[in-house]
């Protein structure tokens, strides 16, 4: 059986998931490391024929707003967010580069139930009813936040990160050095 | 323009999932075009795709990431297991302290009669009866299934104090389910419960200390309910295996037994292969 090798096939995915959430790697791999105690653990209680992808993906999500890691998380983003714009530089045009930095610490601004449907659906490449079902929320729920927080985040990138009075900030967003 | 009779107007939802390429042909279309027609929602929509790409291609490293080695998963499940270990540990010690006071006032009668079990009953009469007691709830410790026999002897030749045999019968068609101890009269008694994977038959098998009778050969002793008991003494120990199934079938079974204990402790590599070849794992290396 490739129980083994199709769970560690979504592992990166996983992982790329947990760390734009919580953008603190060690946490994030702790995140990841729940998610795989808890499917190994209840993958007899699996939906047979359910897509794993989309059922390790609400595994994990479930663990995070379980919310035991978010201490963590507010305690380190501040940090984690400096060096955000070096790694997200690396080896693009320097345009794209330069909106790449950006669109992801946009994306920390945005409340975090639209930034989880953007990465599922955007990055992560699941359906509006899978990444409805990882939520646990309707689709039109899934459209309403896909559709909010893809507006927000485009007035902050075409605001050149301008604070707007519907967005919340945090105070590292301002200190970027690239142009807006 | 869209022909509103013949289709719901283009709304919020189609433009997002014509961002994501979600739209049926015909809705596609009808999307491209209104968004010809409304060069503003079309901007939108270009900037939705510019900032999706964004976020795709900063996002890409995390994804190409090396895996660290506690996040594999033969890591996790030996943490796991570990842990189911632990959490066994303490059930066990409950369930034993449970035993202690049920099997304290059936030992009793055996004690009183001066030490001995009393004469009328069949030999390892306390085997079969552990069988009845405890192979038939055994399903609320079904977490053993997943451990290994070794991590099972090791728990008991602890708790015995003295090296100890699980039998492996997987060749038989048996694996072990869950462990008990329990007293005797004669010492800590331990018996392990095994289940057939084919239909969930229950088999146990029994030791307990004997150190006063000598070695013997494979008996059977029938017993009431159709459970029929062989047993084995080595001069240390008394063995019985114990299931209700036909007599060559069981027979079978107890020789194989026998002749695992009488090994001794396998040694402990003898997993991996039996293991690998259950489950085949992405990167088939026994080398190591």
């Amino acid at each position: 059986m490739d129980r083994d090798a199709s769970i560690e096939a979504t592992i990166p995915a996983l992982r790329r998931f947990a760390w734009s959430l919580l953008r603190d790697q060690h946490a994030a791999d702790d995140l990841v490391q729940d998610c795989l105690e808890r499917a190994l653990g209840s993958w007899h209680l699996r939906r047979p024929g359910g897509d794993l992808k989309a059922w390790l993906f609400a595994i994990l999500y479930n663990a995070h707003i379980s919310g035991r890691r978010r201490e963590a998380r507010r305690t380190r983003l501040a940090e984690e967010a400096a060096g955000l714009a070096e790694t997200a530089t690396g080896a693009e045009a320097p345009e794209g580069a330069v909106h790449c930095a950006e669109v992801l610490r946009h994306l920390s601004t945005l409340p975090e139930e639209q930034q989880a449907v953007l990465l599922l659906v955007g990055v992560e490449g699941l359906g509006y009813e899978e990444t409805a079902r990882i939520l646990g929320v309707p689709v039109g729920t899934v459209m309403s936040r896909l559709s909010r927080g893809r507006e927000r985040l485009r007035r902050l990138t075409e605001g050149g990160g301008a604070p707007s009075s519907s967005v919340r900030r945090l105070r590292v967003v301002g200190q970027g050095t690239e142009q807006p | 323009m869209t022909d509103p009779r013949a289709h719901p107007p283009i709304g919020e939802d189609d433009l997002q999932a014509f961002v994501d390429e979600r739209l049926d042909a015909a809705r596609l279309a009808l999307v491209r075009r209104y968004l010809e027609e409304h060069p503003e929602a079309a901007a939108r929509v270009r900037a939705f795709a510019t900032q999706r790409d964004a976020l795709r291609t900063a996002l890409a490293p995390k994804a190409s990431a090396p895996i660290p080695a506690r996040l594999r998963l033969a890591h996790i499940r030996a943490g796991l297991r570990a842990r189911r270990w632990q959490r066994l540990r303490h059930m066990a010690a409950a369930l034993l302290l449970l035993l202690v006071g049920g099997a304290a006032g059936w030992l009793a009668h055996g004690q009183i009669e001066g030490g001995a079990p009393p004469p009328a009953a069949p030999p390892m009469a306390e085997a079969a009866e552990a069988h009845r007691i405890f192979a038939a709830e055994t399903r609320a410790l079904a977490m053993l299934a997943a451990t290994v026999p070794e991590a099972l002897e090791g728990w008991l030749a602890e708790r015995l104090g003295t090296p100890v045999v699980v039998p492996d019968l997987l060749d038989a068609g048996f694996r072990p389910l869950t462990a008990h101890l329990m007293p005797s009269a004669w010492g800590t008694a331990a018996m392990v419960v095994y289940e057939r994977l084919t239909d969930g038959t229950r088999l146990s098998f029994y030791m307990r200390p004997a150190p006063d009778t000598p070695a013997a050969k494979l008996k059977c002793a029938d017993h009431p309910g159709g459970r029929l008991t062989y047993y084995w003494f080595d001069g240390r120990f008394g063995y019985a295996v114990t299931a209700a199934m036909p007599r060559e079938r069981l027979r079978g079974i107890a020789f194989l037994a026998e002749r695992e204990v009488r090994a001794g402790p396998r040694p402990p590599r003898q997993e991996g292969p039996r293991i690998a070849a259950q489950q085949p794992r992405p990167c088939p290396n026994n080398i190591g």
